[in-house]
């Protein structure tokens, strides 16, 4: 029964490497905080770009097809308004990653634990052996 | 049966998953290779074997995403550079936008556009409902809207095909699609609109219900998400005048909803007659708890001290 004991425990963390161990370890050796805003940096850098395509698309669309002014297009309100829809769309991407990124965190966080609790186990089981 | 191909799959589960994703990746790139006129030449066919291959191996869902966009990029520019171009531009919004944040439910996007090759497409907006909940809502929506644009981009392979290109005449032709698509182009697909506002429905719908806990969720869910697909579809037919065929689309919601009652039932099946609810509690909490076994368990699964 004891051996039985032992190849569960050592099957569930060969199961656990081999789906997410990698992950979870290159996860939880950066800080929570660290993590997520560094994942959160990339996103804003890829949407930042993303938003001045479509901008770009949105005002070269006015000057083309909707015949607009130039210079009325090209303003001080303008570029305010660019702003701050930048702003608004980076706050809106900030907060769906970081809950995101949070809970990636803690379900590698928490994995990792289980890990280290079966290792223990495991540890334990030897040692009665 | 069910029980004895979950047995042969459980036995063989990682050589299985490589060749089931060896031949998904294929198929996956050789609808892709429809772009470009669905001329499957030697060196093609390679690339699309080369590239199942990667699929097989990888296994980060935001790599496939990559490697699928740019195969469809170099595809069509096998047919039309400027087209490609602005295909790139499609796929980059989509992918900084959502496939970068969602990478696992941006496998649907694909997975509804080579379902829509096969005439089944609503089994993606049901099973994501169901499995992946309201983050499927996204794909279902853009592929929805993709497949709706189709006939534009045909249209942009026409005005610039790779026999004509030279470069001095690039910037030209990329102002007449751009003028093109956000004229002519967007109207002919106003329709689009209700189609994608039908799939949110069907997601959500399938999420909603899947995740009542309900006695037969799953099938309830099935049936309501696809009876609403259909509503939603007649709807874009008469109200935003898309060009569907009724009998066509209605069959086909039928032929999805049945593909996705079989998927589920490879999954696993609870026994809803032998039901058990029990309940207790610690200090802090009091737990109600609904147990509801599987049908098939083999008298082997519980031998031993558990």
């Amino acid at each position: 029964m004891r051996n039985y004991k032992r190849i569960k425990t050592m099957v569930s963390l060969a199961i656990y490497d081999k789906h997410y161990g990698d992950k979870d370890r290159k996860i939880t050796s950066k800080y929570k905080w660290d993590y997520i805003y560094l994942r959160g940096l990339n996103m804003r850098i890829g949407v930042v770009m993303g938003y001045i395509i479509v901008c770009a698309m949105y005002y070269l669309h006015k000057l083309i097809i909707q015949n607009a002014d130039m210079f009325e297009i090209i303003t001080k309100d303008t570029f305010k308004q660019i702003l701050i829809r930048l702003v608004i769309v980076l706050i809106i991407y900030t907060v769906i990653c970081s809950f995101k990124y949070r809970k990636e965190y803690k379900e590698a966080e928490s994995r990792m634990a289980l890990y280290e609790e079966r290792l223990e186990k495991l540890n334990s089981i030897n040692d009665e052996e | 049966m069910r029980q004895s191909l979950i047995e042969i799959y459980k036995l063989n589960e990682d050589i299985i998953n490589i060749i089931v994703k060896f031949f998904a990746g294929i198929i996956v790139f050789v609808f892709m290779s429809f772009f470009s006129g669905g001329d499957l030449a030697f060196s093609r066919k390679f690339i699309i074997i080369i590239l199942g291959g990667i699929f097989a191996v990888i296994s980060s869902p935001a790599v496939f995403l990559v490697v699928s966009a740019i195969a469809m990029v170099v595809f069509i520019a096998s047919v039309s550079i400027e087209a490609a171009m602005v295909a790139f531009v499609f796929l980059f919004l989509l992918y900084v936008f959502y496939g970068r944040i969602f990478p696992e439910e941006s496998l649907l996007f694909i997975a509804m556009l080579v379902c829509f090759k096969l005439k089944v497409p609503y089994i993606i907006p049901i099973l994501g409902g169901i499995y992946f909940g309201i983050s499927a809502v996204v794909p279902a929506s853009a592929a929805m809207f993709t497949n709706q644009i189709y006939p534009v981009f045909e249209e942009l392979v026409k005005m610039a095909p790779v026999s004509k290109f030279s470069v001095s005449s690039m910037p030209d032709t990329l102002f007449n699609m751009y003028t093109y698509i956000f004229s002519e182009g967007l109207e002919s697909v106003s329709g689009s609109f209700y189609v994608s506002v039908t799939m949110v429905l069907t997601v959500v719908s399938a999420w909603a219900i899947s995740s009542t806990h309900i006695n037969y969720d799953k099938e309830i869910a099935i049936i309501v998400s696809g009876v609403i697909t259909i509503l939603g579809m007649f709807l874009a037919v008469i109200v935003g005048e898309s060009g569907f065929s009724v009998i066509g689309f209605s069959i086909s919601v039928i032929i999805s909803a049945v593909f996705v009652y079989l998927i589920r039932t490879f999954d696993d099946m609870p026994d809803y007659r032998r039901t058990e609810k029990v309940k207790f509690q610690d200090k802090n909490y009091i737990y109600y708890v609904k147990a509801v076994p599987k049908i098939k368990v083999s008298n082997n699964d519980y031998r031993g001290d558990d």
